[in-house]
């Protein structure tokens, strides 16, 4: 996995946002371009499809128009003439006078070709014979039919103006009557092209690429808004292709550009009417559209990138101005000026920071107090070992049992007064076992007890197995030193100390019992909270100094419980942890280390 | 923390920059495209001749977004006066013009008109060929077209056959070659040209009547439209003897003598083409800022005569204009 160097708040929220929002952004933008293109298409192919109906409705008129005059012509003139006897030409002036604005001509060919009556009325081209000429020869062959040509240039009559016209032709067979016989003949209307053209040429009046053309049912063009440049070969249209389209709506590709091909067929004549929608048309269309979509999303993205800017400011400013406490908190400032504002959870975060700080401050300064205690308290045990007052009182003793010849004696208080300072010293240990604990007791006491004459009795009653556990040197001495001068002194033989050593509850209790004076209640709880009072005589080493020594070593669960009546005695109880006296437990309760290791083990 | 503002400012710059350019878009998406104005300077523009060549340049002018100002003009006297026309046409704003030069030009008048103005050249290219792009028929090429209907037609009386040539503007150098294609394809094949004679000589019926009582011939010859029409008027004047005639031509008027059997054979350029292709090549010089760089389009013509005249292909040449 490879490493990435952490990066600030601001720019993670920034860059994320940002990223989010060009993305959804951009999302939304070709969504709503697509949306807005797929409309205009449709839109398109309804208006395209629109203007060819209207087309092909008004397509349609005309050439129904043209049928009618071809119909009013057979049906109420020719049919009801004689050609022996009346002739054509004054209903077939009038029929062409009616609607010349979209006819060329009116004529009526026999069988044979020649000219039976024409409206208007002009000389017949010489040499020109009908019987070679498309129309002529599709309306003898199918006699039923209206028959529609394609445009072409009329070649019938002699026009001195120099003018020449463009017509569709638009013929069918009648029977004419000459005296009293029918024979075939040919109904000619020739449909000015101008007019078909004047009507297509409404629908492409757009300036847009989209155009709309005519063609006949084999595919040959009639009218194309280009249809010179498709004569002449400069342009081509797939006319042929599309003649075999039915009426419908076709997609195609044609030289290389994609279109929207709709097809109309003009009912009756078989022509279709096509329009030409190139997709291209769309795309100009939308140009407007796609430029205010990238001005839009542009804008929005935009504003997006500032507001970014300033929320993430906002979010990680004061986690910046908490970072930057921290950092004066680590850099050895031990009560930095926290930051605490912002949100909710940043104001949260830096008053647990603010308290946290605080309490680890507490107890720095606890802890300094405490080992500054301790040092005091191990200072006075170190002063305890050597009382000189004691060791002065002592020696004094020695001496007079050697001048009054009690050898014996004094041997014997010297044997315990090296076995006192033995124990005390213990090479400069604080732990010790219990049993020697005891055996410095027994040693100080059997001092005591030659001083004192033998005025008290001493009993230790401690289990065996109490002994080998671990306590702080010296605790029980200063106990004994306590009871002897304050409940031993007045007793007159009568006086007895009772040391006790067992096991409760998996601790260790040493009670140091007498039968004195005792003291009341309130009196012996204040030995352990008030300040020593003036030491009169003893070791020196007050209560308050086990109980603290004890408390320090232990934990606070632990230390001295007092118990005193007046005229019943007094009870002092040391309660330890039973800890087995080995090395490795010795040497960790001296370096305070006992606990710490003790909690690990449990988790 | 500066990187990070550098990219900042960077996106945001990009983001003004595409601001920018979609407003300049959307301000001119709207806007219509600008037309170029193209001034046409022909010959006798009203002639009927000109149709189909004004239908071509309506055709290209659509197609390629210019408004073409077919000026005014009678029959110019000489290049001077056609030439005051297209300075007049010129200092009116004209972008490009499209001339029949009526003349050589021979002093560079001409030439320094239209030096800095696109131009493209019809039907006759003067003096300069390399100098403009041209758009026209080979000349020399309907020349002998011509003497090859005459020869095809007369074929049977080639011998001692006599012919008198209207040879139109002979200060043209198209008209030139036009007569010299013909004379160098009937000179070979025994007819004799008894005379030739130009527009300065025969400025009219009359004229050419009073000639013809001088000198018949058995076929005329008429080496551009208005020769072509006159020779028509005339022979309709004429009761007996009637020379046949074999023109170049393309107004509806030609066409009916040819209709008429006045004409035997006419040869018919393709004017829409040629005007159509004249937009085009002044697009590409005002667009995409093409070089007068001499090129030539030829523009293909057609023998018509009186069997082919209502031909498809025929009518699609002869009668452009829907009438």
């Amino acid at each position: 996995m490879q490493h990435t160097d952490p990066k600030s708040i601001q720019l993670t929220i920034s860059v994320s946002f940002t990223i989010t929002s060009v993305c959804i952004m951009c999302f939304l933008g070709v969504l709503l371009y697509q949306q807005f293109a797929r409309k205009t298409e449709t839109l398109y192919a309804e208006n395209s499809e629109q203007l060819l109906n209207q087309t092909a409705i008004s397509l349609e008129d005309y050439l129904r128009n043209m049928r009618r005059i071809s119909d009013a012509m057979y049906y109420s003139v020719i049919k009801d003439k004689d050609l022996a006897i009346d002739g054509l030409d004054e209903e077939m002036d009038l029929l062409y006078e009616a609607n010349k604005d979209n006819l060329i001509s009116i004529a009526c060919y026999a069988g044979d070709g020649k000219l039976v009556a024409a409206a208007p009325i002009a000389n017949v081209k010489a040499g020109v014979s009908v019987l070679g000429q498309e129309w002529f020869q599709d309306a003898v062959s199918q006699l039923e039919n209206f028959h529609f040509s394609i445009p072409h240039v009329q070649n019938l009559f002699d026009d001195p103006s120099y003018r020449y016209h463009w017509v569709v032709s638009l013929s069918r067979s009648v029977e004419l009557t000459n005296n009293g016989d029918t024979m075939q003949g040919v109904l000619l209307v020739d449909m000015n092209y101008s007019s078909i053209k004047q009507l297509l040429e409404k629908a492409n009046q757009d300036i847009s690429k989209e155009y709309i053309y005519l063609m006949d049912r084999n595919g040959e063009i009639i009218y194309h808004p280009k249809q010179n440049l498709i004569r002449t070969g400069l342009l081509s249209e797939d006319n042929r292709e599309a003649s075999g389209y039915e009426d419908d709506t076709i997609r195609e590709r044609f030289m290389g550009e994609k279109r929207m091909v709709t097809v109309k067929t003009i009912s009756y004549t078989g022509w279709k009417l096509v329009s030409i929608v190139p997709m291209e048309t769309f795309s100009m269309g939308m140009e407007e559209t796609r430029y205010l979509v990238i001005l839009l999303v542009t804008l929005a993205l935009l504003a997006t990138v500032v507001l970014n800017q300033l929320v993430s400011a906002r979010i990680a400013k004061p986690l910046k101005k908490l970072n930057d406490s921290v950092k004066e908190w680590e850099s050895g400032n031990l009560n930095p000026d926290i930051y605490v504002g912002g949100s909710l959870e940043v104001v949260h975060l830096g008053k647990t920071l603010q308290s946290t700080v605080s309490q680890i401050h507490q107890l720095m300064k606890d802890i300094v107090t405490e080992q500054e205690e301790k040092r005091k308290s191990e200072l006075d045990a170190l002063q305890s070992q050597i009382n000189p007052h004691f060791l002065y009182n002592t020696l004094d003793s020695i001496v007079w049992m050697i001048t009054g010849e009690r050898y014996k004696e004094a041997v014997f208080m010297t044997t315990q007064l090296g076995s006192l300072f033995r124990v005390s010293l213990s090479r400069g240990k604080t732990i010790i076992s219990i049993e020697d604990e005891i055996r410095h007791a027994k040693n100080y006491m059997g001092i005591q007890k030659i001083r004192y004459k033998n005025a008290f009795q001493v009993i230790f009653q401690v289990e065996p197995e109490v002994e080998q556990c671990c306590t702080v040197k010296l605790v029980l001495q200063p106990l004994l030193e306590n009871a002897i001068y304050y409940g031993m002194e007045y007793m007159d033989g009568e006086g007895e100390i009772l040391v006790k050593g067992y096991k409760k509850d998996g601790d260790i209790y040493l009670e140091v019992e007498d039968n004195g004076l005792g003291m009341p209640e309130e009196e012996a709880a204040r030995l352990l909270t008030e300040k020593p009072r003036e030491r009169k005589r003893g070791s020196g080493v007050g209560l308050i100094n086990v109980d603290s020594r004890i408390r320090l070593r232990f934990g606070k669960e632990y230390g001295l419980i007092i118990e005193s009546h007046p005229d019943e005695g007094m009870k002092v109880t040391i309660h330890i942890p039973a800890i087995p006296y080995t090395e490795e437990n010795q040497q960790l309760l001296e370096e305070g280390k006992y606990k710490v290791k003790k909690q690990e083990e449990k988790l | 923390m500066n990187k990070n503002r550098l990219y900042i400012g960077l996106l945001v710059a990009v983001m003004l920059a595409v601001l920018v350019y979609a407003s300049y878009g959307m301000v001119n998406a709207g806007k219509k495209e600008s037309y170029y104005s193209v001034a046409v300077i022909v010959d006798d523009s009203s002639s009927d001749r000109w149709t189909a060549f004004k239908e071509g340049l309506e055709q290209g002018a659509e197609e390629e977004k210019m408004h073409v100002n077919v000026v005014s003009t009678s029959s110019f006297l000489n290049l001077h006066e056609e030439c005051s026309i297209l300075s007049r046409e010129l200092e009116n704003g004209a972008q490009g013009v499209i001339v029949q030069l009526t003349g050589d030009d021979v002093d560079g008048l001409f030439s320094g008109l239209v030096s800095a103005v696109p131009t493209v050249l019809i039907e006759n290219e003067g003096e300069a060929k390399s100098l403009f792009t041209t758009v026209m028929p080979d000349s020399y090429k309907i020349g002998r077209t011509l003497g090859e209907n005459l020869l095809s037609g007369e074929a049977e009386r080639l011998s001692g056959l006599r012919i008198g040539i209207l040879s139109g503007n002979q200060k043209m150098k198209s008209q030139r070659l036009r007569l010299k294609g013909f004379e160098e394809t009937i000179g070979r094949n025994g007819p004799e040209i008894v005379w030739t004679l130009s527009d300065a000589e025969i400025q009219d019926q009359t004229m050419l009547e009073t000639y013809w009582k001088e000198k018949t011939v058995d076929v005329l010859v008429s080496l551009d439209n208005d020769e072509t029409e006159l020779a028509g008027d005339f022979i309709l004047t004429l009761f007996t003897d009637k020379p046949k005639l074999y023109g170049e031509g393309r107004s509806e008027k030609a066409v009916y003598y040819l209709d008429k059997g006045v004409v035997s054979s006419l040869v018919v350029p393709n004017e829409f083409f040629m005007g159509y292709q004249c937009i085009r090549e002044l697009a590409g010089k005002l667009n995409y800022y093409q070089e007068d760089d001499g090129r030539d389009t030829e523009v293909d013509f057609l023998s018509v005569t009186g069997e082919n005249l209502y031909d498809r292909d025929t009518e699609n040449i002869l009668f452009p204009n829907i009438s």
